[in-house]
């Protein structure tokens, strides 16, 4: 059995990574269960070039560091803390739009731990501004008429810190 | 189809290296996330945080406001912290698991909050724990015009506030707004017969319905239904409960009602069961009277409980009685019925051995088995043990006690509360160590407590509401360290507070502590007396409260 | 360049979706063999992730009250998939009606592992929609909301299942009653079924785990059902054809067999039910036939069918109760058949005789419960309560329950004392454990513990034991059944002919240095003995004796030395139980002189007779001191052995009679025994010992009553005899009667008195 895998990406690139990397992903790990290695090129008609690669080699590197992080029993430390640690920092300081992708990919793909730090990290970008400096950082449209906004300040004013 | 969106308007993250650039990028890529992952990406968040993500846009509204986010917050901010501090009381290892888990009916006792189809506001639950915690509230207050004597009499029951008096007759007020009346009735159908005075109210919770009892001056009593979709209250029956005097106390829980009158007659009714006494033609053939018996020993104050379980009735009568040696002591007389009102049994505690610091033996002879008699007996201790001076010790009646099994507290004028602890198994009847109560600043008086160890209480000029969490004072339960503050938490009405302190911009939900009495001392409310009547249910606090000019206000603290 | 990706749908159409959506899951079905290829199966999975993902705009004018908050997509598809499942299944059940019997069971095999591999592939194409959409539903506390694979294990058992269980199971019973009729099935058919009834039990509050609630309901109970049936017919028709230790033999083979049937291919579940099926059907519901069999099988020594019965009737509840009644009433009349017929060959039997007919019963029944009942605690139990029922009360201890202590004493001394058959050493050892195992059936300890230390005492005495290892081994056995006190004297009296035999060494040092050459040449080579007066069963002489001058010497010398030596005690010659020899130099006929075994008083007597040849009667009598009743059969030894002649010739010895020292005295031996025992002595001894029993019962009780009353100061009367039964029954069953007496008389004697209401208190 290779343990090379060969992914095609959406705009036609194929990368080669370790089958035991390209199994992070519980969608390619089911399939290779389900279909078996054909040694065919593995199409992921959702998943552009761009982090593509990316993906390749976080989780090329990250085999070398045990996964404990990744499992889901201590749901609510994980979920706690925003922490990321250096190295996941590090790796996500990309673009936003290269950030959305990762996470659009890694949810695609069924990474979990790659979604988690994909979340954590706009979480953390979320998280102490005000509503102006949020949509400002998002471009989000304010889509409330003046009332309903004071309504909503004042609905919430009890758990503000 | 793919989903890049392109984002330039202020990464300010160096230009990117893409081949393509024909697509059109959506201005807000967050937005054109899909709902699971935007609730993944808030499930990091705190409260704060979700609350601020509320104001961005209606559908970061809808997002934050989401059930099973705050679910999980609910569990992490109320249940596990309760969870891990059983664990430590109980000392059972190995404490139980502690993750979350979405099943709220695995979480200790919270499935009441979810019910078979019954979607809950997670958020509203979150934000009323979070109010009983810190005591911010808003209260409302109704003046009752004409203060009848005897006083009003005032129950709260899941959401409805009844009150009785001579000349309003029995009287509903929702206690989401007391201001409006939802329903009255007059006490006597009989014009002539409008001096009779109502000496004990008592409600009880029905599928539909809530079960109202009034006792009178006379011996009388009257049951009301009061209907709460339609918000009707309805005379169901009259009885004679005692022929030769008022009744003082009440206890009602569906179908059976307890009640004493004032020469200590105590008896027991089935609501629901055909009367066999039928001799009286006049009378109506409910209820039927499963017991009665003379308690010619006891002091007031008293408070009566009444515990139905599947198989009999518990009916528990505490009062106060005085002991040479260790001043007021609490007498808990047990009375055990079968559904069909057959005594089975009968036994006596007394708090004595806890004032005294003393941990009594299980099965220690402290009760005895008696018939058809109440009465203090002199429970002898065994003496050697005891210290020389009870380390509680109390030289005045209780202002008030109530009595929720296991939790019984009493209030007292020296600023304390007492907790006992009763323990009652087929075996045997004690109380399982006193613990003191400190946190008020003036004299308590009045107190109310819960089976899960909520308690309210009350100091008698009614500018200071404490609520005490107790489940956890259990730990130190026999020790002679009194409890402090940190069991407790004033309630402090976010809309009076402002006005009071009379500083304009005081901040929401100012907590008022010692340090501000003196500016409640200058406030025209100091005059008021509590008249020792305070309820409360899963979102209120109700009040009684007296004015020397002669008024009556009922206050009701809402924590939602 | 690889085959071309399927288009997958646009996200926002769920017709096109679920269309698309619905082609590819019907070839996961219908045509898996071929396989799927991976960008199918990449496209499936993108178009429900596409469809879930796609960001529907949900009618967001709706004002800002009471969300329930985020609202996730993919409820159409769930829904659409059931529905898939469900025409699926009609389709499937169709076809499943034109199989019955192990056809259909192939079919079900089959369809199961085709839908159930499919079921696999779905879930995981389904994945994205597991992970959120019916996750979140889950949370929420929906109920009929389960994972995809979980929706398939669903629909099949509502849309399959449920309609052709029954004539699934009815197939499945027909093969394993083929089975029970010694034909060969396919076992793995049935695997396959039960594995699939398994997979069926969904737990509704947590769909990871399973229950065996489908199982156990469809196929357990019909399945025990049949069982049943099937055993009941089959026993009810093998009792009425064969005997009862065939139908044993069958039942045993059933059983084995049904174990082993979980094994191959049940579920272990039902293992414990099974068992109890059988068991009642097989073993319970005949069981009084088998019972009745027993007392056959006992009379014939059948072992093997005993075995046999016990092991099938021990695995019911309370199936051996009745059997043990009837082996204590066999194992009884067993006894007392072979006491019987040692006592119907006359009075005057050996003991060992008697001991072992005992042992010989014990040892058969013994083995019987070792090897047919398992050793069986409740088995030993009846085996002891019948053998101390014939030991205690048979024919020969008709008249009293001592009888059976004394023999058992008396064999023990047979066995023990000089010039016993059994001469090997461990062939003695075993022999005395067999006595022991007499010995705890014995009620009355305190009468074996007589006659063995009167025997013991004889024994030493005499020195006539067969060695000091057996006799030590004896007591520690002793000790060990009764405790330090039953065998103190005992060992007490063994320890008083050690210190003898140092003192006796000692005092030979001693004679050499204190004796002069006169007293060198009338010295007698003597060997003393010092018994403790309170550990032996001896008595001081019945009569005086004036002992001959030349034992008187030495006596006195040893008796100075003694003295000397522990000042202060008292010494009683036990003359009747001294011996010598003397020689009979005046025989002239034998070159080696004739050497006389005789007793102290024999030795009396013919020492009178170095002075003169003929004495009168008073002569001698007035010269020894002793009463008649002991002369009197000493002299007769005498003149039955020829040493002393009567005059008038034939005479028996009385006043009237003299004697003389006959000179032509012949025997074959030069040492003759003249110290025998005489015969009346032996009768008297017997009594004696039975007396004093009687006497040391009393002092027991009496001891008992006020060790309990000194102890608990105020007792009920009934209390009161109760502990004394309990304290003394190890020695002997004390009789109510003597209890009271003993009683009385302590209040008599003022120990206790009786206060009012039947208590009694100790008087300090």
């Amino acid at each position: 059995m290779s343990t090379q895998i060969t992914l095609t990406s959406s705009d036609g690139v194929d990368v080669s990574v370790d089958r035991a990397v390209a199994e992070r992903s519980v969608l390619i790990k089911n399939m290779l269960e389900d279909l078996g290695d054909s040694g065919e090129a593995i199409p992921i008609p959702n998943v552009s070039n761009r982090p593509f690669p990316c993906l390749g080699c976080v989780y090329y590197v990250r085999t070398s560091s045990p996964p404990s992080k990744s499992n889901g029993d201590d749901d609510d430390n994980r979920r706690k803390t925003t922490d990321i640690d250096e190295w996941d920092q590090k790796f996500m300081q990309v673009d936003q739009e290269m950030l959305f992708e990762i996470i659009l990919a890694a949810n695609y793909l069924d990474i979990k731990a790659l979604l988690d730090v994909g979340c954590k990290t706009v979480a953390n970008m979320i998280k102490g501004k005000s509503p102006e400096e949020i949509r400002k950082t998002f471009n989000i449209q304010n889509d409330f008429t003046p009332e309903e906004e004071d309504q909503i300040r004042r609905e919430n004013e009890w758990a503000e810190e | 189809m793919s989903k890049r969106q392109r984002e330039d308007a202020d990464s300010g993250l160096p230009p990117t290296k893409r081949g393509r650039d024909a697509v059109i990028s959506p201005l807000d890529p967050l937005s054109s996330l899909s709902d699971e992952l935007l609730l993944h990406i808030l499930s990091f968040l705190p409260i704060s945080s979700l609350n601020v993500c509320q104001r961005l846009s209606r559908r970061f509204h809808a997002l934050g406001g989401d059930s099973e986010l705050w679910k999980r917050q609910y569990y992490s901010q109320w249940v596990r912290p309760r969870a891990r501090r059983l664990a430590n009381v109980t000392r059972s290892a190995p404490p139980p698991k502690t993750d979350y888990t979405p099943k709220v009916s695995t979480w200790l006792d919270h499935s009441h909050l979810a019910e078979e189809g019954k979607a809950t506001n997670w958020k509203g639950q979150y934000r009323l724990r979070h109010n009983w915690s810190t005591g911010v509230c808003r209260v409302t207050e109704v003046e009752l015009p004409q203060p009848p004597s005897p006083p009003v009499l005032v129950e709260l029951c899941a959401g409805v506030v009844f009150t009785a008096d001579t000349s309003h007759g029995l009287r509903a007020w929702g206690a989401k707004d007391p201001t409006s009346c939802l329903a009255e009735i007059p006490l006597s159908n009989q014009p002539k017969m409008a001096t009779v005075r109502p000496t004990a109210l008592a409600v009880s919770q029905l599928d539909n319905e809530q079960e109202i009892v009034v006792g009178f001056d006379d011996g009388r009593f009257n049951r009301y239904i009061f209907d709460i979709q339609t918000s009707r209250l309805g005379l169901q029956s009259a009885h004679v409960g005692f022929k030769d005097g008022a009744i003082t106390a009440m206890a009602l829980s569906s179908p059976y009602l307890l009640m004493v009158s004032q020469y200590k007659s105590l008896s027991l009714y089935n609501l629901r069961a055909l009367s066999q006494e039928s001799e009286n033609a006049g009378e109506a053939k409910y209820p039927r009277k499963l017991a009665s018996l003379n308690a010619a020993n006891m002091v007031a104050p008293m408070t009566l409980s009444l515990r139905p379980s599947s198989l009999e009735i518990v009916a528990t009568i505490v009062y106060s009685f005085f002991r040479i040696g260790c001043g007021w002591s609490l007498g808990i007389q047990e009375l055990r019925f079968s559904k069909d009102g057959q005594q089975l049994e009968s036994r006596l505690a007394s708090t004595v051995d806890s004032q005294y610091g003393i941990v009594p033996l299980r099965g220690w002879s402290s009760s005895r088995i008696r018939r058809h008699s109440i009465g203090i007996e002199d429970i002898e201790g065994p003496s050697s043990a005891a210290p020389a001076t009870p380390s509680i010790a109390h030289q005045q009646p209780p202002t008030s006690m109530s009595y929720s099994h296991p939790y019984l507290l009493t209030s007292h004028a020296d600023n304390t509360l007492t907790m006992y602890l009763v323990v009652s198994d087929s075996r045997s009847l004690f109380v399982r160590g006193g613990q003191r109560l400190w946190g008020h600043t003036s004299s308590v008086s009045a107190v109310q407590v819960t089976n899960r160890g909520k308690a309210v209480s009350v100091s008698s000029r009614g500018d200071e509401i404490r609520i005490w969490e107790l489940e956890t004072a259990v730990r130190s339960l026999g020790s002679r360290r009194p409890l402090r503050e940190e069991n407790s938490i004033q309630v402090s009405p976010e809309n009076k507070s402002q006005e009071d302190s009379g500083l304009g911009v005081a901040p929401r939900g100012l907590r008022r502590g010692v340090s501000d009495s003196g500016l409640a001392t200058g406030a025209p409310r100091d005059l008021s007396l509590i008249h020792g009547c305070v309820g409360f249910d899963e979102e209120r606090v109700l009040l009684l409260r007296e004015k020397t000019v002669g008024t009556q206000l009922l206050e009701c603290y809402d924590f939602t | 360049m690889p085959p071309a990706m399927p288009q997958t749908p646009h996200k926002d159409d769920l017709e096109e979706t679920w269309s698309f959506l619905e082609a590819g899951i019907n070839s996961v079905m219908l045509k898996l063999e071929e396989g799927v290829d991976m960008k199918t199966y990449m496209a499936l999975y993108t178009a429900v992730h596409n469809f879930c993902t796609s960001q529907k705009a949900v009618a967001s004018n709706q004002g800002l009250q009471a969300h329930r908050g985020a609202h996730l997509l993919g409820e159409e598809l769930y829904k659409l998939l059931g529905e898939y499942l469900s025409r699926h299944l009609s389709v499937v059940f169709k076809e499943s009606q034109g199989h019955a019997e192990e056809a259909l069971l192939g079919f079900y095999i089959r369809e199961w592992t085709r839908f159930t591999t499919a079921a696999k592939y779905v879930n995981h194409l389904f994945s994205y929609l597991n992970r959120h959409w019916v996750k979140r539903e889950i949370d929420e506390g929906k109920k009929n909301v389960y994972d995809v694979y979980t929706l398939h294990l669903v629909k099949w058992k509502d849309d399959f299942f449920e309609k052709v269980h029954g004539k699934v199971m009815d197939a499945v019973l027909n093969l394993i009653e083929k089975q029970r009729n010694g034909e060969t099935i396919e076992q793995s058919q049935i695997k396959s079924i039960v594995d699939s009834f398994v997979s069926l039990g969904l737990d509704e509050n947590d769909s990871k785990k399973s229950t065996l609630e489908v199982y156990r309901q469809y196929f357990q109970r019909p399945f025990i059902d049949a069982t049943r049936t099937y055993y009941e017919n089959e026993s009810r028709q093998f009792v009425a054809e064969n005997s009862v230790v065939e139908y044993m033999k069958k039942a045993e083979a059933r059983l084995d067999e049904e174990k082993a049937r979980v094994g191959l291919y049940l579920h272990p579940d039902v293992a414990k039910s099974l068992t109890e099926t059988c068991l009642d059907v097989l073993v319970t519901a005949h069981s009084t036939l088998l019972r009745d069999e027993f007392q056959i099988l006992l009379d014939n020594e059948r072992q093997e069918d005993l075995a046999r019965m016990y092991r099938l009737l021990s695995r019911i509840k309370e199936g051996l109760d009745p059997l043990r009644t009837t082996f204590e009433n066999h194992v009884r009349r067993a006894g007392l058949a072979a006491v019987e017929k040692v006592a119907s060959e006359g009075d005057h039997f050996e003991p060992k005789l008697y001991v072992d007919a005992l042992l010989q019963v014990h040892t058969r029944y013994q083995n019987l419960v070792d090897d047919a009942f398992n050793g069986e605690s409740e088995f030993v139990r009846s085996l002891d309560n019948a053998c101390r029922e014939f030991v205690n009360r048979n024919r020969i201890c008709k008249a009293t329950t001592t009888k059976s202590p004394e023999l058992l004493a008396r064999y023990t001394d047979s066995l023990l004392k000089k010039g016993s058959k059994a001469a090997e050493e461990s062939e003695l050892e075993e022999m005395l454990v067999q006595i022991m195992t007499v010995f705890k059936y014995i009620e009355d300890k305190d009468v074996f513990q007589k006659f063995y230390s009167k025997m013991l005492a004889k024994r030493l005495v005499h020195v006539s034991s067969v060695s000091d290892d057996a006799e030590t081994s004896m007591i520690s056995k002793l000790k060990e059944a009764c405790g330090f006190e039953y065998t103190n004297k005992l060992q007490r009296m063994f320890q008083d002919i050690q210190i003898s035999k140092d003192l006796n060494a000692s005092y030979k040092d001693y004679q050499d240095k204190v004796l002069d050459d006169d007293d060198r040449k009338r010295m007698v080579d003597a060997h003393f003995q010092i018994l403790g007066t309170g550990f032996w069963p001896l008595n001081p002489p019945t009569s005086d004796f004036a002992a001959p001058v030349e034992i008187n010497k030495t006596a006195e010398r040893f008796q100075k030395f003694y003295f000397d030596k522990h000042n202060g005690r008292k010494l009683t010659w036990l003359w009747q139980l001294c011996k010598g020899e003397v020689k009979a130099n005046y025989i002239k006929n034998t070159k080696v002189p004739y050497t006389f075994q005789v007793s102290t008083y024999q030795m009396g007597i013919l020492l009178l007779f170095n002075e003169t040849d003929t004495l009168s009667y008073s002569d001698i009598q007035k010269a020894t001191t002793l009463v008649p009743e002991i002369l009197d059969p000493n002299l007769s030894i005498l003149l039955k052995a020829k040493v002393l002649l009567a005059s008038p010739e034939g005479a028996k010895p009385e006043p009237s009679t003299t004697f003389s020292l006959n000179y032509n005295f012949k025997n074959k031996k030069i040492k003759v025994n003249l110290n025998i025992q005489i015969k009346s002595e032996q009768k008297v001894e017997s009594d004696d010992t039975h007396k004093t029993i009687e006497e040391d019962r009393k002092l027991l009780l009496q001891s008992a009553i006020v060790r309990i009353m000194k102890s608990r100061k105020k007792m009920k009367h009934v209390q009161l005899v109760n502990e004394v039964i309990q304290q003394v029954k190890s020695r002997f069953p004390p009789k109510v009667p003597d209890i009271k007496k003993n009683i009385e008389a302590l209040m008599e004697k003022d120990y206790i008195e009786r206060l009012d209401g039947d208590e009694i208190s100790y008087i300090a």
